[in-house]
């Protein structure tokens, strides 16, 4: 039990240890006496921190310190922050009842004190629990990572809009039933507070169907979106089967769906400016860049025969075959074209495999097809591949027309 | 005609590349400026043949005259859409907008459950680990602005509004099972 004091002298505590309430009330964990007792500034903290506690401001329990209940609840209160609880507004109500009929019998001013006092309350909670509850639903829809959770909280916000319209109706009907004594009571401030009830429940009632129309808006989004999960399963199960296109309105879609996601992207050319080049200190400096880069290759120094020997050697050079000249000849030749190819002597540079020697072979049938003529005669060849394997080439057999 | 809001070109190089602005992340200052000259900029972006396309919380471009007979490549471009989002929606922790989720969180899920395990496994994207895999698909949706990085040091990412879109265009698709 707290010692009896004034309540200037509860003020007068309470500003002494203002710094542990601060700390005590923003952190709400419980901290070592040490701790407490190096935030107090004054010159004697020890005596100011003994005050608190003989005082039941704060408390101490297994060398922890909290603050007390009280405190908490009146801070709270008074900045109208932390938990609010619905249920007391029907305790509430019923101590109205009473204290109404306490004051009828015997016009005491207590009475009314606490008549006033929980009007402002209840109003207070009501007002307080309907904005807690729209940001509680907002924040649920977009933050609350888990899916289950999120539907589960957001059918309990559900019930939760419900109860609150229920406690505002008691409420209305608590103030209809007390209506004769709301009348007659000469007290501004009862009647003021009345009025703010009434007003409170009027502005709330279309935020209360906002939030109504926002839950059942969140919650037909999450059912759209399991059924969306529904659908990408099926979809996907068609895809794997290879019967997106028999199955699905896929081609339809795509036909109409213009979005550059799914568009080819174009990518921009453009040509320099020349004035941008002559007229512009950025454009000199990258045409003098280009111009060293130039010179640089052009000035290349000179090596000598032996190193250019080496570097040849080490390097083979490739070269492609020049088709047409090479067709001049197998025209002037008596070979068919896959004899001519596959006996023909390359230079060293020109790729010769028996793949290069084929796809010369295919690239002049199809190039030179007017100058040619089949004989439609198979022919075979028989080679042995790099791993010795022995292989059958089947060729139809080609002549240039001028020979026929 | 009206003078165009400023960073107008930056916002062209983004979406004409296809790719989206969605109202949170790093190009939430362009979706400020495109939501408040909306109209101003979908009319000039229209006189060179792109469609400034408003969605629930993003941006992006459609191009009006686009060639129709490129279906194929539509396909293909959305099949790969497909695995990602047949991965994503069988996570039991969903990626919703808004959702932060991390690289190693998602391979852990993949790896404890069989079912996953084996999607990944058949997916055809590339990796030789799960690891590397799932790192490559979130690039893919990084790429056009669907995700976007978020803490680089724990490798987490951010759901944009743009990773609707993709949902959206399952919700229009239907199969023979329905009514057509």
């Amino acid at each position: 039990m707290p010692l009896k004091i004034s309540i200037k002298q509860f003020i007068q505590i309470l500003n002494q240890g203002k710094e542990v309430i601060d700390t005590l009330f923003g952190k709400k964990d419980n901290l070592q006496k040490d701790e407490i007792i190096s935030y107090i500034t004054s010159s004697n903290p020890e005596n100011i921190f003994n005050r608190l506690l003989i005082h039941n401001i704060i408390n101490e329990k297994n060398g922890k310190i909290n603050l007390d209940d009280r405190i908490i609840t009146l801070i709270e209160d008074y900045l109208e922050i932390g938990e609010i609880n619905t249920e007391t507004i029907s305790g509430d109500i019923k101590n109205l009842k009473n204290n109404i009929s306490y004051y009828k019998n015997d016009n005491q001013i207590k009475y009314l004190r606490n008549i006033k006092k929980t009007l402002r309350k209840v109003n207070n909670t009501i007002r307080r629990q309907i904005i807690l509850l729209d940001n509680q639903v907002d924040r649920t829809f977009k933050t609350e990572q888990n899916y289950n959770n999120r539907l589960k909280k957001l059918n309990n916000y559900r019930k939760e809009r419900d109860d609150i319209l229920k406690l505002i109706e008691e409420t209305k009907d608590f103030l209809e039933e007390k209506k004769g004594f709301f009348n007659n009571v000469r007290d501004n401030d009862i009647q003021f507070l009345q009025y703010e009830l009434k007003k409170t429940f009027y502005e709330n009632k279309e935020y209360l169907i906002n939030i109504q129309a926002q839950i059942i808006d969140y919650l037909n989004r999450i059912k759209i979106n399991s059924e969306i999960i529904e659908k990408i399963h099926k979809i996907k199960e068609l895809r794997d089967n290879a019967e997106l296109r028999s199955k699905t309105n896929i081609e339809i879609f795509f036909q109409k769906n213009t979005s550059l996601l799914f568009n080819k992207i174009e990518s921009f050319k453009w040509n320099v400016p020349i004035d941008f080049l002559t007229n512009n200190d950025k454009g000199r400096k990258i045409l003098k860049n280009v111009r060293k880069k130039i010179n640089r290759k052009n000035e290349e120094p000179l090596k000598s025969r032996k190193q250019i020997k080496k570097k040849t050697k080490n390097k083979k050079e490739i070269q492609r075959l020049n088709i047409d000249k090479f067709f001049e000849k197998f025209e002037k030749s008596n070979l068919d074209l896959f004899n001519f190819i596959f006996q023909n002597k390359f230079p060293v540079k020109i790729p010769q495999e028996i793949d290069d020697k084929l796809s010369y072979f295919v690239e002049i049938s199809l190039d030179f097809e007017k100058k040619i003529y089949f004989n439609k005669e198979i022919k075979y060849y028989f080679y042995e591949d790099k791993n010795g394997k022995k292989n059958k080439l089947g060729y139809a057999v080609i002549f240039p027309k001028n020979k026929n | 005609m009206k003078r165009l809001p400023g960073r107008t070109n930056e916002i062209f190089s983004i979406l004409s590349k296809g790719k989206f602005i969605s109202e949170r992340g790093k190009n939430e200052k362009y979706f400020d400026i495109i939501k408040n000259n909306f109209k101003d900029l979908k009319n000039y972006f229209l006189n060179i043949d792109f469609m400034l396309e408003d969605d629930n919380g993003y941006f992006y471009f459609s191009k009006p005259n686009a060639n129709e007979q490129e279906i194929e490549r539509k396909i293909i471009q959305f099949e790969k859409f497909i695995d990602i989002l047949d991965i994503f929606n069988s996570l039991d922790d969903k990626i919703l907008i808004g959702k932060i989720f991390s690289i190693s969180q998602i391979k852990l899920e993949c790896e404890n459950t069989a079912r996953l395990r084996e999607k990944l496994r058949k997916m055809n994207i590339e990796g030789k680990t799960n690891y590397e895999k799932i790192k490559n698909i979130i690039k893919e949706l990084e790429k056009n602005n669907f995700v976007e990085l978020y803490d680089i040091i724990e490798e987490k990412y951010i759901v944009l509004e743009a990773y609707e879109y993709l949902n959206k265009i399952v919700s229009k698709m239907f199969t023979n099972n329905r009514a057509k």
